[in-house]
């Protein structure tokens, strides 16, 4: 090891040769940071829309061909939470417009067990999506009418009523912002005229979810019950993020092999200046297999640290993406207004990986050239 | 006398292009020779053969009991650090090194003592009236000091075999006989062999032992 430093000492003792290695160190190391930006991206996407959806929609949902039903007994049921609720389509109405919604009617104590928000679910109160909140201009305290269907199918006209704005909630994505309004649960029944009864449950697990939990639900409930996976209705966004995510990393591979030319050049560039000096070391009695040594450990060198800048460079991308106004999302296009970095061990592992192949790969050529040719060829400088 | 080396039958070829035929030459232990030719008649050749820089195409090159040609790169490698002292006709100094850590070099590489050879390089540069020049860098000193200093690095570790190429090439006649004269004169008192390679008529009178290489064969 202290000859592999020695040999640097002298071979990189100008400031021209450090600045230049720093040069393609950083722009290795750059382009490894993009690389896992965009995967980091891609899984934060995915982990982001399952957390979200998770934890306002839960992980299951029960219906009925039959529409309203009265909410089943679940045995065993230490694994999950249920949440029975009458759902109902309707319009918010204002002076100025309308937004089409969706009302959750929901029981205030059994919601907060679920999605531990704590919510104020009187009678006339309403709890809104922050993005609603903004189209509507309404803040805290103030009054919303809703007109909404009564599911009373003697009843053919809609309801009107008004409701006061006691929450303002962030449930996660654009599309709930937007959409659901939470009312409370007794109240919207007695409009529908079927007390007890509900239109949906949600069923979220405590922990991780437990298929064989799911099965025993289904076996618990009679045919006219369908259960379905929350992530059913995002199931084509998720497939087109997976497919990107496979597309983009190859494509970003262009960028590696872009700073890769940058090493490649790097050791030109060591070549055309320290020819000589490296045949000289020879012929004073350096091994062919310690310059090997050396030109390993200085590629590795390279690479290793340009994967610890490159983290450094992610780990700022994760800051900007969380705080820069610029780095904001339309969320009406893609359900949430800020993406995350979401990496895990194997995308560091594998994008470092790849990185180190295609380093080998190109400085393999390179070192092999430089040392095929005899000590007096290399003094004369004629290495072509 | 015994040999300090023995070529037997060396040729080499560079690109079809036969640069060495069929040479055969013994140095003997102490000898001091010149070997002259033309330019391209592969005098420099066969001196980075000998020296372990260049490989021959057939032939054998006896150091001691060993065939050199046939040596590992681990046992090559130890020949040029210990065995041989190869004086360039361009100083190829390390510009990134002062002098002294240019002459020490080769026993940094090869693990001698350096107190040691730091000793006899001192009592050498003060022969050579370099000492007060050890200190500088290369880029520092005038083209005859700079040679002193090639000459130092090649005999800091008392090789058996000074190999010289072109030596006083770069150098004009005052400074040429100089570097001629201590070459001669360390060799001696390490009684090493040295061999010259010149094409400088008055370089090759002060030899006794002359060898002339023609069309790649010695005549």
């Amino acid at each position: 090891m202290k000859f592999v430093i020695n040999i640097f000492k002298i071979l990189f003792n100008e400031r021209s040769s450090i600045r230049f290695l720093i040069g393609i160190l950083l722009g290795v190391s750059f382009s490894i940071s993009i690389i896992l930006a965009t995967i980091g991206i891609m899984d934060g996407y995915k982990s982001s829309l399952y957390k979200f959806i998770y934890n306002s929609e839960g992980h299951y949902i029960i219906k009925s061909k039959r529409g309203f039903f009265q909410t089943p007994k679940f045995e065993d049921n230490k694994k999950y939470y249920i949440l029975p609720l009458i759902e109902s389509k309707g319009m918010a109405i204002t002076e100025r417009n309308s937004v089409g919604i969706l009302i959750n009617g929901v029981d205030q104590k059994e919601y907060k067990k679920i999605f531990n928000r704590d919510l104020t679910l009187k009678d006339n109160s309403i709890v809104i999506g922050i993005e609603l909140a903004k189209k509507l201009h309404k803040k805290i305290g103030d009054e919303i009418l809703l007109s909404f269907l009564s599911h009373n199918q003697s009843m053919e006209a809609p309801l009107v009523s008004s409701f006061i704005i006691t929450n303002i909630i962030d449930f996660g994505f654009f599309t709930k912002n937007m959409r659901l309004v939470l009312v409370n649960k007794e109240m919207l029944s007695s409009y529908t005229s079927k007390e007890n009864f509900v239109n949906k449950i949600l069923v979220k697990f405590k922990k991780i979810v437990d298929q064989s939990s799911v099965n025993k639900i289904e076996q618990q409930l009679d045919y006219s019950f369908t259960i379905e996976s929350t992530l059913k209705n995002f199931e084509y966004l998720i497939k087109a993020v997976k497919a990107e995510k496979v597309m983009i990393v190859i494509v970003l591979q262009l960028i590696v092999i872009i700073s890769v030319f940058n090493l490649y050049t790097f050791i030109n560039f060591i070549k055309e200046k320290k020819l000589q000096e490296f045949f000289l070391l020879k012929s004073l009695g350096v091994r062919q297999s310690q310059f090997r040594t050396f030109l390993i450990l200085l590629v590795s060198f390279v690479w290793a640290s340009s994967c610890l800048v490159s983290i450094g460079f992610v780990e700022f991308y994760k800051y900007a993406l969380m705080n820069f106004d610029f780095l904001k999302l339309p969320g009406d296009i893609y359900h949430f207004s800020r993406l995350m970095l979401n990496l895990n061990l194997s995308d560091y592992i594998s994008v470092f990986s790849i990185s180190l192949f295609w380093i080998l790969f190109m400085i393999g050529f390179s070192v092999r050239k430089f040392t095929s040719i005899s000590i007096g060829q290399g003094l004369k400088g004629e290495l072509k | 006398m015994r040999n300090c080396i023995e070529i037997k039958g060396v040729s080499k070829t560079f690109n079809k292009v036969s640069v060495l035929n069929n040479i055969n030459l013994n140095i003997k232990i102490g000898e001091q020779a010149v070997l002259m030719g033309r330019s391209g008649s592969g005098k420099s050749t066969l001196m980075y053969i000998i020296g372990g820089l260049e490989s021959a195409d057939n032939g054998s090159i006896i150091y001691g009991n060993d065939d050199i040609l046939k040596f590992s790169d681990a046992k090559m490698s130890e020949f040029r650090n210990r065995s041989i002292g190869f004086v360039f006709q361009f100083h190829y100094l390390l510009s990134s090194l002062n002098c002294i850590e240019n002459i020490l070099l080769p026993a940094r590489i090869g693990g001698h003592k350096i107190g040691e050879v730091k000793k006899r390089v001192l009592n050498y540069a003060e022969d050579l009236d370099v000492a007060n020049l050890l200190k500088k860098f290369p880029h520092e000193l005038s083209g005859g000091e700079q040679q002193r200093m090639n000459i130092l690095r090649a005999i800091s570790l008392r090789p058996k075999l000074i190999l010289c190429d072109e030596p006083t090439g770069n150098l004009d006649s005052n400074n040429s006989n100089k570097v001629i004269d201590l070459l001669k004169r360390l060799a001696s008192e390490s009684n090493s062999s040295l061999l010259v390679v010149t094409h400088d008529n008055e370089v090759s009178d002060s030899f006794s032992n002359h060898y002339n290489i023609v069309d790649g064969r010695i005549s």
